[in-house]
């Protein structure tokens, strides 16, 4: 499977039991990738990947074969998963030089990158996603933060509605949840070439039911991102080796979601929708999710920014920049999870003098892919012609893998929304605050819905106040620096996402504090 | 057409072998950018920071400014509204500009504007002696590009625009030109071709717009940026719902009518014709009225597609060719930051002016090689900026660039019979930073 053939390389995957019907008569495409895009055949270093396109028939069988693949109960589902999430790794580990290079030229990323944040991550730890599903948050996590049992962190919940926000101090020890529907099917979309994607919304859709004893786990139906569909076949080969029940109700494949009625198929034979896209391709999701199963419940995850906040003084600033520095390298800042903005108080020079030596180091350690260096070079022409105000200084070169700015402007109302969109391909603008509050205040210039976390090192006194005030604005987890990406299921990204899986809440978002040992009590 | 000495000059290009032309457009190249190295603060500052100083580097790569960043870098600066703060956007004109703009007359201007259109027109007015005149883009992704031309660059981007409609499409004094267009707007391609048949006398010239199209409308309109506090709440809550729905209900059948009677009174006089407008414009006029042009005439398209529109370009010509007769339907690519425009050819490629060094650009910003390379657009234009700017820009368009500058072998033909720098096929617009992962731009 992993050869450097010529052969093109599988980018969809279907449990044994239903492979042979499900593929009768299927018509094969096969694509080129290189660089994260689609290439042409005779493109130097292009992947060959290719997928069926299933007749009406081999649908047919997929989907009656995926339903008899639910065979986990779902009280045992989530411990097979841990084990099998362990055993994995190993696995995965000793074909780790016959995958990274394929994986590389595919998306486009660095085979270091790839490798430090696939292998050395902790996405779904042992015991954590159980200690979520464990937690029964009530109506008054809308008040005040609370522990997360089993988890080292807190958890908030930000009501949307204000007749929400405003009943819930009477509704204080009220469940927050109530039961989801079973699902028979859980479909999932997912976009973009960061690897992983199709993995965690299989996940996540097999846990539906977690919830409901004596069903069986969910099927799970994903159509992969074009972009990268290599990583999760190889994961769950890898999974139906150790064992195959786990993933006897899952199927990866690409298929044309502009192909209405296959879509008005799928949808109307799911129970649960999850989309991790763009905010275009979410959209057109949501139109045919209201056109043909305007009742199945979908769970979305889309565009977002995230930034860092953290106290530096001058003794610190090598030690916190070098951490800093990895949650903007990694994806060259293509993840949702990537730092941008890197607010500051304290010394912001001596901070951005440092997170520019560590980013030159992870450039050599950790190599930018793909990602066009025009990135760099317009945010280098944009703050060096603005060197002249005397509060923007550079710390990097105009041919640097990266872009480091210090910028001590006053910001009117859009700077901030300017300055986000700058930082991609691994561009940081470092900048001042003269306490963090001030970032929850420099927040409220962007669109609530596209914040996701900001990576933090803050006093622990401070910490729950800032968390307040970001989660406020929109932001959806606050993590260690650092830890930015590598996130943990059990925490929330779009939502408490076992929880959301199978259960159902009020509109609005959750924001956790993920620490590594609590915070002092408030 | 009375050949003026510029037109002339420009013409004789045309008919040079490339490999002179790409001496002396590279020669010119060098002149130009030490002359505006020693002038111009911001292209100087830019390019220093880069570690290029004065003498034409290696790479040519580092002369290139973003287009798109270039003049619209004012907001990083003072914000999106320069009416609000003249006394700051003034410094940043005047680093703009290769030529001094006197600083003892920026205590002429008002402490504030009411309009963007009204602190132009007093630049305008405060330097009428330089003959300035500025030119906006359409500022559809909610921040306009402020250019500025002087009479020599606007009677330059005149010739070349009236040389090039008579090399490329045969346009000829004696017809009639019908622009789908306001008379009254900073547009560039709608203000040159003002000035043009100004300029050159031509007769007849309808504007069928009815209505000014100021900076300040067409921001509204598009709806991606208004002004802050109670102004903003106005402009967002009334003047951009009651814009889209006057331009749709009150406007465009007042124009289009306009634009159906110039045509008939053209087709009843037995005159040829070029009519110019943007895509979606030109496809509403095709689909109200159809009306056979006399043969010889001209259906042109200018300006892209701005927003999303549910027909391609490839539907908008097989019914503009519909409803007009079967006339030659062609289109024409320019931007207000640039003072040429390039036209296409029967066989649908985009010939750019003779005296560009045009390249492509790959994501990395290095210059491509080889008789044919796609990327991102980018040109040295030697004499298009004048004595006001250097005009050596990156564009924000991928196109595949045929006998591009970096290209010095036998050059590939056009079916048309050019052999100059052409663009195959389609332009296509791309954002600054295109998604990759799941980061937003927000």
């Amino acid at each position: 499977m992993l050869s450097q053939s010529p052969l093109p390389h599988d980018g969809f995957w279907l449990p044994a039991g239903v492979r042979e019907s499900a593929l009768a008569g299927a018509e094969w495409q096969t694509l080129y990738l290189k660089g994260g895009t689609l290439a042409g055949r005779d493109e130097p270093g292009a992947v060959a990947v290719r997928w069926p396109q299933l007749t009406p028939g081999g649908w047919q069988a997929l989907l009656d074969g995926l339903q008899r693949g639910r065979r986990l109960g779902t009280g045992e589902v989530l411990a097979r998963w841990q084990t099998a999430l362990v055993l994995v790794r190993e696995c995965l580990l000793a074909r780790l030089e016959e995958m990274l290079p394929l994986l590389a030229a595919a998306t486009g990323y660095s085979r270091p990158m790839i490798a430090t944040a696939l292998w050395q991550g902790e996405f779904v730890s042992p015991g954590s996603l159980a200690a979520a599903f464990s937690f029964r948050p009530t109506w008054s996590l809308a008040r005040r933060w609370e522990p997360l049992p089993g988890l080292s962190g807190y958890a908030r919940f930000f009501p949307a509605h204000a007749l929400n926000r405003l009943t819930a101090p009477a509704r204080t020890g009220l469940p927050l949840y109530r039961l989801a529907p079973p699902v028979e099917l859980a479909l999932g979309y997912g976009a973009g070439n960061v690897p992983g994607t199709a993995l965690l919304i299989a996940l996540l859709g097999g846990l539906a039911n977690y919830a409901r004893e004596g069903l069986p786990s969910a099927a799970v139906l994903v159509r992969n991102s074009r972009h990268e569909p290599l990583f999760a076949p190889w994961v769950l080969d890898a999974i139906e080796e150790i064992d195959p029940e786990l993933v006897g109700g899952l199927a990866v494949l690409i298929w044309d979601h502009d192909d209405v009625e296959l879509q008005a198929t799928l949808m109307r034979r799911a129970g649960l929708l999850l989309g991790v896209a763009g905010d275009e391709a979410l959209a057109a999701l949501e139109a045919q999710r209201r056109r043909f199963a305007p009742n199945l419940r979908f769970h979305r995850h889309g565009h977002k920014v995230s930034f860092a906040a953290l106290h530096c003084s001058a003794a610190e600033a090598q030690t916190l920049a070098e951490t800093a520095a990895l949650d903007s390298a990694l994806w060259d800042q293509n993840g949702c999870l990537s730092a941008r903005v890197h607010f500051v108080q304290g010394d912001a020079e001596a901070y951005a003098g440092a997170l520019a030596e560590a980013m030159a180091t992870l450039a050599s350690e950790l190599p930018r892919g793909t990602t066009p260096r025009r990135y760099v070079h317009r945010a280098f022409d944009t703050y060096a012609a603005l060197q002249g105000t005397r509060r923007v200084r550079l710390f990097s070169g105009y041919d640097s893998d990266f872009a480091v700015v210090l910028d001590e402007r006053p910001w009117p109302g859009q700077a901030l929304q300017r300055a986000a969109n700058a930082c991609q391909g691994r561009v940081i603008v470092v900048r001042p605050v003269s306490e963090a509050l001030e970032v929850p205040r420099l927040l409220a210039a962007l669109p609530a819905a596209n914040l996701q976390t900001v990576s933090v090192a803050l006093p622990r006194a401070e910490l729950l106040d800032f968390a307040e005030g970001v989660g406020e604005r929109g932001v959806t987890a606050v993590r260690p620096l650092g830890r930015a990406a590598f996130p943990q299921l059990a925490y929330s990204w779009d939502g408490l996402l076992p929880l959301d899986a199978a259960y159902l809440r009020p509109a609005g978002h959750f924001t956790t504090v993920e620490l590594d040992a609590p915070p002092a009590p408030r | 057409m009375v050949a003026t000495p510029v037109s002339q000059e420009l013409e004789r290009f045309y008919g040079l072998p490339s490999c002179d032309r790409r001496d002396i457009v590279l020669r010119a190249t060098a002149e130009q950018h030490r002359y505006h190295f020693e002038r111009n603060a911001a292209y100087r500052e830019t390019l220093s920071a880069r570690g290029v100083g004065p003498d034409l580097p290696d790479d040519l790569a580092l002369l290139l400014r973003p287009a798109a960043l270039t003049f619209k870098s004012y907001a990083e600066r003072i914000g999106l509204f320069p009416q609000d703060e003249p006394a700051a956007f003034m410094p940043w004109l005047a680093g703009q500009l290769s030529v001094p703009l006197a600083r003892e007359r920026w205590r002429l201007f008002h402490r504030r504007y009411g309009t963007l259109e009204a602190f132009l027109r007093d630049i305008e007015r405060i330097y009428s002696d330089l003959g300035l005149e500025i030119v906006t883009s359409t500022g559809t992704s909610g921040r306009a590009s402020i250019v500025v031309r002087n009479a020599a660059t606007v009677a330059l981007a005149t010739e070349a625009f009236f040389t090039a409609i008579r090399v490329c499409w045969g346009v000829q004094r004696g017809m009639a030109l019908v622009f789908m267009m306001p008379e009254e707007t900073r547009v560039a391609m709608a203000r040159t071709a003002r000035f043009g048949t100004r300029y050159l006398d031509w007769k007849p010239v309808y504007y069928t717009v009815p209505f000014p199209a100021t900076p300040d409308r067409l921001r509204i309109r598009a709806g991606r940026s208004f002004r802050p506090g109670l102004a903003g709440l106005w402009e967002r809550r009334l003047l951009h719902p009651f814009m889209s729905r006057a331009e749709e209900r009150l406007a465009k059948p007042r124009y289009l009518a306009r634009t159906l009677a110039c045509l008939r009174e053209c087709v009843a006089g037995g005159r040829r014709l070029m009519l110019l407008g943007g895509p979606a414009q030109l496809h509403g006029l095709a689909r109200v009225g159809a009306i056979r042009l006399p043969t010889g005439s001209r259906v042109a398209t200018g300006g892209g597609l701005k927003e999303s529109y549910a027909h391609t370009m490839a539907d908008i010509r097989a019914d503009l060719r519909a409803a007009f007769g079967d006339v030659a339907v062609s289109d024409v690519y320019g931007m207000a930051e640039a003072n040429w425009a390039a036209f296409e050819c029967e066989h649908g490629n985009y010939h750019l002016p003779p005296w560009l060094h045009a390249v492509v650009t790959d994501d990395d910003d290095r210059i491509l090689g080889g008789p044919e390379a796609t990327g991102l657009l980018a040109f040295f234009d030697p004499i298009g900026g004048g004595a006001l700017i250097p005009p050596f820009f990156q564009t924000a368009d991928r196109a595949r660039l045929v006998n591009g500058g970096a290209y010095d072998g036998p050059p590939l033909a056009c079916p048309c019979g050019s052999e100059g720098a052409f663009i195959r096929g389609a332009i296509q617009r791309v954002d600054l930073l295109e998604e990759a992962g799941c980061a937003a731009q927000v």
